[in-house]
């Protein structure tokens, strides 16, 4: 029997809030039509789930893995008090401090205690032009790559032979030496770990052969990435990227369905990438957004909500619905918004315990109804 | 006649009480004086400020940027590239750092821009102004709750960040002064504004709500009586822990890093001395910031201090576009290629981490920040078509055929002048070695010492001495 | 107030259209319109970089209530048919549509119904050649007028783009320009420009001399602060955006100062109303508020254009995503002052 293989987790956030009631659309309920005289998906595109429920329809490529029992919806998610500000509301999510402003990321707490030594410094690789303040811990190495990861490193501008000349002159100067202080040495430590982690996530594509084609945008790419490193080997086991914006205020529906279809066809292409590479097992995906979006529409588009939706794909989820779809009535609205009823530390929970095998509590801050969307082994 | 030393003074001066200067600038203004330039930094309003309405004619939606960058930033990011006040500028960062409130939770960059410039009018001026305009700037009062904090509901969030953040530090107050002083502020509000569909937002003013506030007698700091906001501000200043927490600050964000503030009770500054002159010219001026300013530049401890700080990531961008010019006019993409490099280094500007505001010296430093810092830089000064670097070129052209160690020296010299380590300039001096001589004598060995110009700068930008101020 | 009663003549306000909208029922930053019959109007949206929401927006506005976006174009970007920095739109005698890029240099030509045609134009000092394009206009000869904006000029090109001639230096004197912006040509072929930075609308003649010049630059009640549109209507009255000042300056033909129009929005648009009603804490709050006053008033209007069918004049309140109509009355009966 081959070695288990250490659980990865790759983390989508879907950023600007994402329509819940255009992505889970509760067709059956008159309220959903009454509310969305302008931005509603029409009935006979809607991809039914069951006799209530139906997915975006650009959501097809996402379908075979709900079908096979591999992906988990998680309904009505967010906290209390939503604040509507995608940064307030974010940073909740990124720090799981809803009544301070938290600096520490939850994916940064798992990371410094995944690899407590800190020997790998591309424990945690995130794609995106700056550090997410998930991933974000003092101390706590994250591998970022900001455009695509063939072109990562240091002095890119450079070009042929004589960058690596210039490189090993770079290696060079910031080799350790006597007598030139503790900044001058932690920097070129910094310099030369900043380095070797590009040496190392670089091998990656040159490594990484598919017969999968990723479809053109942003997302795909990012999630290619994130396959050539995983496929890798390099002992990830966290990575974050993410896509959008989803902040549809304005003509919702045409944006609306391009950012599902590119999502669900990178997602699906990703997990069919990683299914050939007999690399899909170990992982499992989180797709959540910072909020939902106001159930009535604003004659083209919909404004700042709360209570969203949330995603687990993978081989190791039980597929299905978690929890309940929060009641469209107009009594029961917070706002003119769907009231969140299952907490977000909840979900970072199972996947923090159930699947990463750390302890939580002491991540998410304090303990919360968890649903138990990973199957036990 | 202007030497070299005082070039490198100069430079020195540009860079801590501004974001650095091209050497033709260096030249002027080192031709005038030190002491002269001093006072011309200190007094703004004799030199133009940046030019707002070229901002608004050519990024509109800069004026009104609400809760999402990047415009926030290209505002904040137009005004730090094209004024010809930089310490103005720099103070509005320096307040900035020490009034550290963010988007995070205002979620609106209107009222944070508002902020900053208040700063810019008020950060040269009176201390105790500056607290009292702080008290009462919305985007404040909305970060720290003083809108709720009532006469039947005290909230302390604003009184304690008064006392340990913005004017003594810890140590200094008991409990008791933050209840109190809280009661003091109940009633500083704003009033509701227009919201901000369908038409963009509206400024929130402050508000005082006399039926609000707490008229009752109060005990703080030894003094007792029925105080308001502004008395308290007032004994506030008195206190010579005041004086010694805004030097504490400008020591750290002008002069050397020093710990972060919390640390601040237990571990004594790097250089005591200095703290006390800047807080007696504090107490003894009457909190005058113009006066604490003079002080501390024209103080040896100051001059003496060449490139012993890590450069915070608003500075390394700033002076770098400051020096290669073809910044001014805002270009489409301005925001994510310029505006937010400072964000994506780990300085968020306009958003802080926290009311602690930002970790500086080398904590500005990590894996990820130290490559997108070196990787911005390089870029810059190696667009052997920007002004800036076109400049460089025609200076070192202008020398004439140069061998490697002068080829170095010369780069090293506009780039600063920048002091580097015997390791580092060896590195160089190969690099240098490799092409030979640097000549200008045809096309094709113009066109090859342009490169090597490039990437000689691209080299000195990679190397960690540039990475200090 | 809603009615100005002047010089004989009255501004009533209409009605406003649109709000702040990346797409779709609005605008964002709308810098630019041209009238088109019948009851059409094209509308730049300048955008931003947030959510590039610039484009061109065909829309009918009927009376109030009547407004429908008819088709969206010339989106953010920079392949043909796209623009970075939309800046002006102007219609020749074919209804074609002709767009400023005030960045990429180059004049977009569309059909009435927004599909591109061809564009032309590039980046230099030279005649023929662009640093800034800015406002647009055509002649009754079918000659486009180009605001050469950064450099300090104005060419004329045939409705083809090839170049006929140009004038204007860059500097303060009488007969020069600093950055100039709006454009227009009255039925006398008069050229009328909001030279921006110099604080005054120059009145020239079709060879560029120079015939007079309506308001200057200062800090008095009267002065212009950075002009950025003009338009002239069928009496010959002027109207010019003073947009750092946040007015529609009115004159007469010769230069003397009307009034001056200040925004009246007391009605919020159509489409407003859907963002208001979508959102009950919006709604919550403006219920809260002490006044609405600010909501009416221009915020840097940018430009202005009369709708001769119908004696409207038609206000781009950049800041605000929409537009101020007023109605040029001239079937106003006043009624008596001692009611």
């Amino acid at each position: 029997m081959a070695e288990k293989r250490e659980p990865v987790l790759v983390v989508l956030q879907l950023s600007g809030g994402n329509d819940y009631l255009n992505t889970v659309i509760p067709y059956a309920n008159s309220l959903y039509w009454e509310n969305r005289p302008a931005v509603s998906i029409p009935e006979d595109q809607i991809i039914p789930i069951d006799q209530a429920l139906g997915f975006h329809p650009s959501m097809e490529a996402l379908k075979p893995f709900y079908d096979a029992g591999d992906v988990a919806v998680m309904h009505g998610v967010g906290y209390a008090n939503s604040p509507r500000s995608h940064f307030r509301s974010m940073d909740i999510w990124h720090t799981c401090e809803p009544d301070t402003v938290g600096t520490e990321g939850w994916l940064g707490r798992a990371l410094r205690d995944i690899d407590p030594n800190k020997e790998n410094v591309v424990t945690g690789v995130s794609f995106g032009p700056s550090m997410y303040r998930a991933m974000a811990l003092p101390g706590v190495p994250v591998a970022c790559v900001s455009g695509d990861l063939e072109t990562y490193g240091m002095l890119p501008g450079i070009e042929g032979q004589r960058r690596q000349k210039v490189l090993e002159r770079f290696k060079n100067a910031y080799a350790p030496a006597i007598g030139l202080g503790a900044v001058m040495d932690y920097m070129g430590q910094t310099g030369l770990d900043s380095m070797s982690g590009a040496d190392i996530l670089k091998e990656a594509p040159q490594r990484y052969q598919s017969s999968v084609t990723y479809p053109d945008s942003k997302v795909a790419r990012k999630l290619r990435g994130v396959a050539q490193v995983h496929t890798a080997d390099l002992g990830t086991r966290i990575f974050y990227l993410d896509h959008g914006s989803f902040d549809t205020h304005a003509s919702q529906t045409g944006e609306h369905a391009k950012l599902w279809r590119e999502v669900s066809e990178g997602v699906g292409a990703f997990f069919t990438d990683l299914r050939e590479h007999a690399a899909a097992d170990n992982v499992v995906m989180l797709i959540f957004t910072e909020f939902g979006r106001r159930v009535h529409d604003n004659g083209s588009g919909t404004d700042h909500g709360a209570g969203g939706v949330a995603f687990a794909i993978g081989g190791a989820v039980q597929g299905g619905m978690y929890g309940e779809y929060p009641s469209l009535k107009a009594e029961a609205l917070t706002q003119g918004d769907l009231m969140p009823n299952q907490d977000f530390r909840g979900v970072y929970t199972t996947l923090l315990e159930d699947w990463l095998e750390l302890d939580a509590p002491s991540i998410v801050g304090g303990t919360f109804e968890s649903p138990a969307f990973i199957a036990k082994a | 006649m202007v030497d070299n030393h005082d070039i490198g003074l100069m430079a020195h001066l540009m860079r801590r009480a501004g974001f650095g200067a091209p050497r033709e600038e260096l030249e002027r203004r080192a031709a005038k004086g030190y002491e002269a330039t001093v006072q011309e930094l200190i007094h703004p309003e004799n030199s133009e400020p940046a030019d707002e309405y070229a901002l608004l004619r050519y990024q509109p939606a800069a004026l009104l940027p609400g809760g999402m960058p990047p415009m926030g930033n290209v505002n904040w990011m137009f005004h730090m590239v094209n004024t010809q006040r930089p310490l103005e500028e720099k103070m509005a960062l320096f307040w900035h750092h020490v009034f550290a409130t963010g988007n995070s939770k205002v979620d609106n960059y209107d009222q944070l821009l508002a902020q900053i410039g208040m700063f810019r009018q008020r950060g040269m001026g009176n201390y105790r102004d500056l607290l009292v305009a702080s008290a009462k700037d919305p985007a404040m009062i909305y970060w720290l709750d003083n809108n709720e904090n009532h006469k039947d509901a005290v909230n302390e969030n604003w009184g304690r960040e008064l006392l340990e953040l913005f004017s003594m530090g810890q140590g200094n107050y008991t409990e008791k002064d933050v209840r109190e002083a809280s009661r003091a502020f109940t009633g500083w509000t704003f009033s509701v504004k227009i919201p901000r569909l369908p038409y963009g937002r509206f400024p929130w003013a402050f508000e005082y709500v006399a039926e609000d506030h707490d008229d009752g007698e109060k005990e703080f700091l030894g003094h007792t009586g029925n105080f308001n906001g502004e008395d308290i501000i007032d004994i506030v200043v008195q206190q010579p822990a005041c004086g010694r927490f805004v030097a504490r600050h400008l020591y750290n964000f002008f002069v050397a890093d020093e710990p972060q503030v919390p640390s601040w009770k237990i571990t004594p500054s790097r250089d005591e001395a200095a703290v006390d002159a800047l807080a007696t010219t504090f107490q003894e001026s009457g909190y005058d910031m113009q006066a604490v300013l003079t002080t501390l530049f024209t103080s040896d401890f100051f001059k003496e201090a060449c490139f012993t700080k890590v450069k915070s990531p608003a500075e390394l961008v700033v002076g770098t576009l400051r020096l290669v010019g073809g910044a001014e006019i805002p270009r489409p993409d301005y925001g994510r290629e310029i505006a937010l490099q400072p964000t994506y280094m780990g300085q968020d500007l306009l958003n802080p981490p926290s009311v602690e505001g930002w970790h500086t010296g080398k904590e500005w430093i990590n894996s990820g920040s130290l490559m997108s810092r070196i990787n911005f830089v390089a870029d810059m000064v190696g667009s052997t078509d920007l002004p800036g670097v076109r400049d460089m070129i025609r200076r070192i052209r202008a020398k004439g055929s140069l061998d490697p160690e002068a080829f170095v020296n010369s780069c090293l010299d506009l780039m600063g002048p920048l002091q580097v380590g015997t390791d580092t300039r060896q590195e160089l001096l190969e690099q240098a070695r490799e092409g030979g001589r640097l000549a200008w004598d045809s096309a094709d060995e113009t066109e090859a010492s342009v490169a090597r110009v490039g990437e000689m700068l691209q080299l000195i930008v990679a190397m960690r001495e540039y990475q200090f101020n | 107030m809603l009615t100005t009663v002047i010089a004989g003549r009255v501004y009533d306000f209409s009605h406003t259209v649109g709000r702040n909208a990346a797409a779709g029922d609005g605008f964002s930053y709308p810098c630019a319109i041209a009238p088109a019959s019948p009851g059409m109007l094209y509308v730049v949206s300048r955008g931003n970089e947030t959510n590039y929401g610039s484009r061109l927006t065909k829309v009918f506005v009927g009376a109030p209530g009547e407004e429908k976006v008819l088709a969206e174009f010339c989106r953010y970007g920079s392949n043909p048919g796209q623009a970075l920095w939309p800046n002006s739109v102007a219609l020749d005698k074919q209804g074609r549509v002709y767009v400023s890029d005030d960045w990429l240099n180059r004049i977009a030509v569309f059909d009435p119904d927004g599909n591109f045609i061809e564009q032309w134009g590039t980046a230099g000092s030279g005649p023929g050649e662009f640093d800034g394009p800015a406002g647009l206009a055509f002649d009754a000869d079918d000659q486009l007028y180009v605001v050469d904006s950064r450099n300090h000029r104005v060419q004329v090109y045939t409705a083809d783009g090839k170049y006929v001639s140009g004038w204007g230096s860059h500097g303060r004197g009488p007969d020069q320009l600093d950055t100039p912006w709006g454009i227009h040509i009255d039925a006398h072929g008069a050229v009328y420009v909001a030279d921006w930075k110099n604080g005054r609308v120059q009145k020239r003649d079709r060879n560029g001399q120079v015939l007079m010049q309506f308001g200057q630059a200062g800090d008095g009640p009267r002065d212009l602060n950075h002009p950025t549109g003009v338009a002239v209507d069928t009496d010959g009255d002027v109207y010019v955006t003073d947009w750092g000042n946040h007015k529609l300056r009115i004159y007469r033909a010769d230069g003397d100062l009307i009034t001056s129009l200040i925004g009246d929005a007391q009605w919020l648009s159509k489409w407003g109303q859907q963002s208001i009603d979508a959102n009950p804490d919006m709604a919550k709050m403006r219920r809260r508020v002490k006044s609405l006053e600010p909501e009416w008033r221009f915020y840097y209007p940018t430009a202005v254009a009369f709708d001769a069918e119908r004696d409207l004049i038609i206000v781009a309140d950049c800041q605000r995503g929409r537009l101020q109509i007023y109605k040029k009355d001239r079937n106003y009966a006043v009624p008596q002052a001692n009611l």
